[in-house]
């Protein structure tokens, strides 16, 4: 562990201020996406699966912001996030200490809007199991209170050091991550590793949870065009797309082949060239690409 | 519209497709299952999984995701049999249009032949080694290091694929300046 993660999770000030960074995330900004869910449950979905589940899902949306903020913040700001994250991989723990809290935080939570005093009730309710997660947590990857010391985030540790050395072997970054997860593996069994994950698939799953460019690529889906050409671009889907075209107006239909270079159209650096030249500027372009793609969109899933 | 500008236009509607809008279960393991079967070309997708992947990005996330462990699969039983997956090629540009062979790699063959006297038409043809077929049965592609795909698909019964060239410039060109690598299709 190295002193800037020693200094997050050790710290007693830093401790706090991860705490307060938590709080903030969940029970200030994502709080009511949250209970929402859990207290308003579909006919015949108030079983600990259904509020696992509902849990693992708000706190991967939890994850998606964080990770957005580690991408876009290099200084203390990512970092943070980046510590805080590590925290919120553990979705059944979570879901299982709101379990203990459920009734009465769905009670407060059900009148919080008349009365003030329930809505603090709600917040103290949540973010007590939460912080007391949030704080074995962070003592278990400190190795204290007989903590294992295989947690997830030191597992991630290992295996980005291990994915620099195996690029430092190669001379070159991977390019592929399926081969790094592949080389990864290879290599965690030929030092007998422990503690580490056996499976591609969890190797995976690591490499994701910590390289923004990787998880982007499976929400990105113009990154997985092979995919969609060999199992989703059947013969159909690509004649009701051409249908769904021609149901849009020409200056609609120019706005995506501009904006998807989707015919040979001249490029333009400056937009007084544009503008001169398909009589429309940079903001028009957009939009219309927008409206256009929310049209088509609309039309497929007729 | 051509196939690619249909496929670029497919996937940037795809990319902005809400779940909110297109609620779906999550997929299960007898869906996993499925997939995995499509992905190593066991079987071919159902019209219903396609239609559930076709409309909501978060099973499509699921795919993808199980796309990539396939693939990774694919790459640790390769490397534990010791197959080399880079294709190196370093020549100096002939003035004469004729074919290439290379042979640098004990586990496939790559050759070029000009369609024409100019140079301006190509085919390609790989050709695995007999040990390296049955692992690579679920498909190959060939890619150089700009990421551009050369060649993709299912070796046949003898260990080999064939397409046209179908990337911009000459194949010569670009084996000058890029390398070539067999990934897991």
């Amino acid at each position: 562990m190295n002193n800037q993660e020693e200094w997050l999770y050790q710290g007693i000030v830093a401790r706090r201020r991860l705490l307060a960074y938590l709080r903030r995330l969940c029970v200030v900004h994502h709080r009511e996406a949250l209970l929402s869910r859990i207290c308003v449950p579909c006919a015949g979905d108030s079983s600990s699966i259904a509020l696992a589940q509902t849990v693992k899902a708000w706190g991967e949306e939890l994850q998606r912001e964080l990770e957005s903020v580690i991408r876009s913040a290099l200084d203390e700001r990512g970092q943070i996030a980046r510590a805080a994250i590590g925290l919120l991989f553990d979705s059944a723990g979570q879901a299982q200490v709101i379990a203990s809290v459920l009734e009465p935080l769905c009670t407060a939570y059900r009148h919080h809007r008349e009365r003030l005093a329930d809505e603090r009730r709600v917040e103290q309710l949540l973010w007590n199991v939460l912080s007391q997660h949030f704080k074995d947590k962070m003592d278990q990857l400190d190795g204290f209170g007989g903590g294992p010391g295989s947690h997830q985030l030191q597992v991630l540790r290992r295996i980005e050091q291990l994915s620099r050395e195996l690029e430092q072997r190669r001379g070159k970054p991977y390019a592929d991550f399926a081969e790094l997860a592949a080389d990864l593996l290879l290599e965690i069994q030929a030092r007998a590793m422990s503690n580490m994950p056996r499976t591609v698939a969890t190797i995976l799953e690591y490499l994701y949870a910590s390289n923004a460019r990787a998880a982007e690529s499976l929400d990105d889906d113009t990154q997985r065009i092979e995919l969609i050409a060999e199992f989703l671009a059947t013969p159909d889907v690509l004649i009701q797309l051409e249908q769904c075209l021609e149901q849009l107006s020409s200056e609609l239909r120019q706005a995506l082949a501009i904006k998807f270079g989707l015919e040979r159209e001249p490029a333009f650096l400056r937009e007084i060239d544009f503008k001169n030249h398909y009589g429309f500027g940079w903001e028009t372009l957009r939009k219309r690409a927008d409206q256009a793609r929310r049209l088509l969109a609309d039309c497929l899933r007729e | 519209m051509n196939g690619n500008k249909q496929l670029k236009l497919l996937a940037a509607l795809l990319a902005i497709q809400e779940d909110a809008l297109a609620p779906t279960a999550a997929a299960d393991a007898c869906d996993e299952v499925h997939w995995q079967e499509a992905l190593t070309r066991k079987s071919a997708l159902r019209g219903n999984a396609r239609k559930a992947l076709l409309h909501s990005p978060q099973t499509r996330r699921q795919f993808y995701f199980m796309a990539d462990v396939t693939r990774a699969e694919a790459y640790a039983r390769w490397k534990q049999a010791g197959i080399e997956t880079a294709l190196r090629y370093r020549a100096a540009a002939s003035p004469t249009v004729e074919p290439l062979k290379i042979e640098s790699n004990p586990h496939f063959t790559l050759i070029l032949f000009p369609l024409d006297d100019e140079g301006k038409t190509w085919n390609l043809y790989l050709k695995l080694s007999a040990a390296f077929r049955p692992l690579a049965s679920a498909g190959i592609r060939l890619v150089d290091d700009r990421g551009e795909v050369w060649l993709a698909g299912q070796p046949d019964a003898d260990g080999e694929l064939s397409s046209d060239w179908q990337l911009e410039g000459s194949p010569l060109e670009r084996l000058l300046q890029h390398q070539l690598q067999i990934q897991p299709g």
